[in-house]
C-alpha cells in the first residue's frame, strides 16, 4: 500500500479513539501519532500494563506489537495471564515476550503460526486498530493484578 | 388525592415506579459512541441486542461476530447477555455498555 495510504488508513482508525473511551476503560493514551499508538492499561489497584503498537506498512501488515512497564520500559517476562495471549516467548525475530493472537505481527511471524494468514483476518471489524487493541486489553483484564 | 385511590392502583401515582420502567443507556466501542453523545432513554424490558445493533448500524460496523458486552459496576466488570433484556440483566439507572471483540486465544 502507498505510504500516504498506509498513514490515511491509519489516522481514519484512531480518529475514533478519544478521551471518552479512554475514561471510560481507563486507558492512557500516551501517542496517537503515526505510525504508533502508545497505551497504557490500568485497573484499579492492579498492575499497569503499557502497549505500543508500531503500525507501519498498516493495513498489508498487523502490528508489531511490544509489552512494556507503566514507565515505558520493555517488559522482560510476559503479564501473568490465562489466556495464553501474553508469551512469555523468546519470539525468534524480537527475543522478547510477545502478543501470541491473531492482530499481532509477531503471532503471525511466528514458526507456528505461519500458516494462520493476517490477510484472512485483516478486513474484520475485530481487527482494526482499535479492535485489536480491545483484544489485547480484553486478555490483559483477566489477568490484571 | 390519596396515592392509594387514583387511576393508577395502589401505590401508583403517575410518577411512582416510572423510572424503573426505563433504563438510559449508552454504548462505548473503538468505532465511537452511540448515541454520539449523552444517553438513550429505553424501555427496560429490551433486549440489548436490539440497541447494540443500531449502534453497529450507526458505526458502521461491519461484523460483530465475538463481540463481548459488558458493563463496570461497583462489584467489577461484568458481561451481560446481549440476547436477555436490561431488567434480566439486572440492569438500571444510567448504563454505560462496553462493546468489543473479546481476546483471540492464544497459543
Amino acid at each position: 500500500m502507498h505510504p500516504v495510504a498506509v498513514k490515511a488508513l491509519f489516522n481514519e482508525q484512531v480518529a475514533t479513539l478519544s478521551p471518552a473511551l479512554a475514561q471510560r476503560r481507563q486507558w492512557i493514551f500516551h501517542s496517537l501519532a503515526f505510525p504508533a499508538i502508545d497505551c497504557s492499561f490500568t485497573a484499579g489497584g492492579g498492575t499497569t500494563l503499557r502497549v505500543r503498537f508500531h503500525c507501519d506498512e498498516w493495513n498489508d501488515l498487523p502490528p508489531s506489537i511490544t509489552l512494556h512497564a507503566a514507565d515505558g520500559a520493555f517488559l522482560t517476562t510476559a503479564p501473568a495471564n490465562p489466556t495464553g495471549v501474553f508469551h512469555a516467548g523468546p519470539h525468534p525475530l524480537t527475543n522478547r515476550p510477545f502478543i501470541c493472537m491473531r492482530g499481532s505481527r509477531e503471532y503471525h511471524t511466528h514458526p507456528s503460526h505461519l500458516g494462520d494468514l493476517w490477510e484472512n483476518a485483516k478486513n474484520g471489524s475485530s481487527f482494526t486498530l482499535g479492535g485489536i487493541l480491545t483484544q489485547v486489553w480484553n486478555a490483559w483484564q483477566k489477568g490484571a493484578g | 388525592m390519596s396515592s392509594e385511590h387514583n387511576e393508577y392502583g395502589p401505590d401508583h401515582g403517575p410518577d411512582h415506579g416510572h423510572e424503573e420502567q426505563f433504563v438510559e443507556v449508552s454504548i462505548s466501542t473503538t468505532a465511537g459512541f452511540y448515541p454520539a453523545d449523552e444517553f438513550d432513554r429505553i424501555p427496560a424490558n429490551q433486549k440489548v441486542e436490539v440497541q447494540l445493533r443500531k449502534a453497529q448500524n450507526k458505526l458502521n460496523i461491519r461484523d460483530t461476530a465475538g463481540w463481548i458486552a459488558t458493563v463496570t459496576l461497583d462489584s467489577g466488570k461484568r458481561q451481560i447477555d446481549v440476547t436477555r433484556t436490561y431488567r434480566e440483566n439486572g440492569l438500571s439507572g444510567k448504563v454505560e455498555i462496553d462493546w468489543g471483540p473479546s481476546e483471540g486465544g492464544g497459543g
